[in-house]
């Protein structure tokens, strides 16, 4: 198998040559040193097979960013695990002399290259073969062919190419070794080189699709209209995503509500039965109820991105965002958490300054996820009356939207916070391309939806369902064995005064009752019994788990009603002496506690493996506890 | 004078950049001593500067700008 390192700069249509090439025949790869992921494709031809690693999108091999440092690191070393055995660089036919520094640059290292001009559609036939001409006078000895990677052809045309590289000989001629003075001399110099060459090719007529991209501009950057339409995007996104997936989302529930129950009453009982319908299902189930609402929300970030508006938003929201120690592009990372806090944290890959790219991990945990609402909902229906305010505004819809926007603001003066305390390393640099306005490849928008749903599933996933067969097994045994199978007898061998229910008897025998009664004295002073201590704990798989313990807790069984009955239990529960559980004041409690900590060990994980950092994850996750813990303190203490 | 300086459909004329660091960032992106360039938009709040580069469009900072010096000429 030949591996083709595939590079070019950004917006050149790189990674749709690569989707081109590769179909769905891709996975995120993992390189030893490296802490971003590399995608890697595979293509055959003939019998030969090519594995294509997709690096980063880059002006030059010197590196301004981690994500840029994996090409200089790859290419310079020939133990890299990855390094290509040829490399295929993709040009853009109408930005022909700001691309050709990258190939220059490459064309140096002395191995197998092949030079792909990406053409746009109207490109002039007698210009390109112009370039092409030119293109082989000034590198013999690259092979070099033209595709048009937005209509999809080319893809046999780039394999035959790979299959009868010129062969290379020779070390690379390239001053690798670091510092900015000998860089900025080899620039130079290859920029006049470049220039002096291409003077005669280069196609300097405006191109009519621009004109019409900056027609637009004047409305889509607008200071006022350009906010707006931005607002009702945001809007429209919101409103899309969490109306269309909840009919989804319903029949997720129900179809693995359905199965555990079928299973339950025909495998033969005992403990693997019960670890299947009550662990490893409901766990599964956890995980899969929120790829309606991921798929969705990524489907709408790939629209916006390959029509190009995206790169207007980063350009519209830079300057708002900078005095928070944000970017630009932290804005597609926060809006993505607003879904799971997960695929947020990996998008913000595209930040390219450390210090920027860590504040933007650190704040989006505190977007409100998906995995908040449904204990939003069961609490604030137990505690907020369904009432109108001024006879329009509903209430518990006010309050909903208000812990939104408590997440939000919360999450922008911690942002402020942190950029006193993180020390910059790098210089920070927006410098983007605002490409022209076109309409969607829908292979790029459906590969981009795979992908992050695929990520989601598969690293969030994990983690949730281990959790919760881990939480299963604290539920179900005790210091005194099986304990959801012994009667009340045998939980109390001396008797008992009062006989109680029995479920709740048995929860409050096991590990996790245990605990959270010995958490107990703790969490009293934010207004919350040990029940919900247990809630608390179970509910770090995902926070929605919240919902599913206090139902086993009140042993509320499955069924239409469930959720009516588990208000309506919640709403009875009462201290030993006599007060409400949940009262007003420890409702708000719990709600301001679950704005704030940082109830998932999916983003834990994630947090850990995107920093590469330990300290940062831990830091955060107890940071983000210790927060939630003092502020629901002194909202139960104040409201009490 | 800096691209910074330049108003919305505004020229200027490449004449150097203000440190090394920006002059190879800035050379690497594709800007080059004297290049034509002009500013198409700017965000709000002296929000990044967007410039029309040969066939491209590009984004500033204000910062970054203030590292790209012109030639002292406006053209229009």
């Amino acid at each position: 198998m030949k591996k083709i390192a595939l590079l070019g700069n950004p917006n050149t249509g790189k990674s749709s040559i690569f989707n081109l090439l590769t179909g769905l025949k891709q996975k995120t790869g993992n390189f030893a040193g490296v802490t971003v992921d590399l995608k890697v494709g595979f293509a055959e031809l003939n019998n030969e097979k090519y594995q294509f690693i997709d690096f980063p999108g880059t002006y030059s091999i010197f590196p301004r960013s981690n994500e840029e440092r994996v090409v200089f690191e790859t290419l310079q070393n020939k133990q890299h695990n990855s390094f290509p055995d040829a490399l295929m660089v993709i040009l853009d036919s109408s930005n022909l002399e700001r691309n050709l520094l990258l190939f220059d640059q490459l064309y140096d290292l002395n191995l197998p290259i092949l030079l792909v001009l990406n053409m746009t559609d109207k490109a002039k036939k007698y210009k390109i073969s112009l370039q092409h001409e030119a293109l082989q006078q000034m590198y013999p000895n690259a092979t070099i062919i033209e595709v048009n990677g937005r209509i999809g052809l080319g893809k046999d045309r780039i394999l035959e190419a790979l299959s009868s590289l010129k062969q290379r000989e020779g070390e690379p001629a390239f001053p690798f070794d670091e510092g900015t003075e000998n860089h900025k001399q080899d620039i130079e110099k290859r920029r006049i080189k470049i220039k002096r060459e291409t003077s005669k090719i280069i196609d300097t007529s405006e191109q009519p699709t621009r004109k019409k991209s900056q027609r637009a501009d004047r409305f889509f950057l607008h200071p006022v209209f350009g906010y707006v339409f931005f607002l009702v995007v945001l809007f429209s996104i919101f409103q899309g995503v969490f109306t269309l997936a909840a009919y989804p989302m319903d029949w997720i529930d129900q179809g693995f509500a359905f199965l555990s129950n079928t299973l339950s009453n025909s495998l033969p009982p005992g403990i693997a039965t019960d670890l299947l319908t009550q662990g490893v299902l409901p766990g599964i189930g956890g995980v899969v109820v929120f790829v309606p609402q991921i798929a969705l929300l990524f489907l709408f970030i790939g629209i916006l991105e390959e029509t190009g508006y995206l790169t207007r938003v980063i350009f519209l929201m830079d300057r708002l965002m900078r005095p928070l120690g944000l970017n630009g592009r932290s804005v597609v990372p926060l809006i993505s958490s607003w879904a799971c806090a997960v695929p947020g944290i990996m998008a913000a890959r595209m930040i390219t300054n450390w210090k920027e790219r860590m504040i933007t991990i650190m704040v989006a945990p505190l977007m409100s996820c998906s995995a908040r609402i449904p204990v939003y909902t069961i609490l604030i229906s137990i505690v907020i009356p369904n009432e109108n305010l001024f006879g329009f505004l509903n209430l518990q819809g006010l309050v909903m939207l208000g812990l939104y926007v408590l997440g939000l603001v919360s999450a922008l003066i911690v942002a402020f916070v942190l950029n006193r305390f993180i020390q910059n390393k790098d210089r920070s640099f927006l410098l983007l391309e605002l490409p022209s306005y076109h309409l969607p490849r829908w292979e790029n928008v459906g590969t981009m939806v795979y992908d992050k749903t695929k990520t989601f599933v598969l690293d969030a996933g994990k983690i949730i369902l281990a959790l919760s067969i881990v939480l299963w097994f604290g539920a179900s045994f005790g210091p005194k064995g099986h304990v959801v199978e012994m009667s009340i007898e045998q939980l109390h061998p001396k008797g008992v005064e009062a006989p109680k229910d029995l479920n709740a008897e048995q929860l409050e025998h096991s590990f996790i009752g245990i605990f959270g009664q010995a958490i107990e004295p703790a969490i009293r002073p934010l207004g919350y019994d040990w029940k919900i201590g247990i809630a608390l704990i179970t509910s770090f798989a995902a926070r929605e788990v919240f919902v599913g313990t206090l139902a086993t807790i009140y042993s509320v069984e499955n069924g239409e009603e469930n959720e009516k009955t588990l208000i309506a239990k919640m709403k009875s529960q009462r201290f030993s002496d006599g007060r409400l559980v949940y009262s007003f004041a420890s409702g708000i409690s719990l709600l301001i506690f679950y704005v704030y900590a940082l109830q998932c060990m999916a983003t834990v994980a994630v947090v850990r493996k995107e920093t590469n950092s330990w300290a940062w994850a831990i830091g955060q996750l107890v940071a983000f506890s210790l927060l939630a813990y003092f502020l629901s303190f002194l909202t139960y203490q104040f409201l009490k | 004078m800096t691209v910074a300086d330049l108003k919305v459909g505004q020229y200027g004329i490449i004449s150097g950049f203000s440190t090394p660091e920006i002059e190879t960032v800035m050379l690497e992106i594709g800007f080059s001593l004297h290049q034509r360039l002009e500013v198409s938009q700017i965000a709000p709040f002296k929000g990044p500067i967007a410039v029309n580069l040969g066939s491209s469009v590009l984004t500033l900072r204000q910062d970054e700008a203030q590292g790209i010096l012109l030639k002292e000429e406006v053209f229009r």
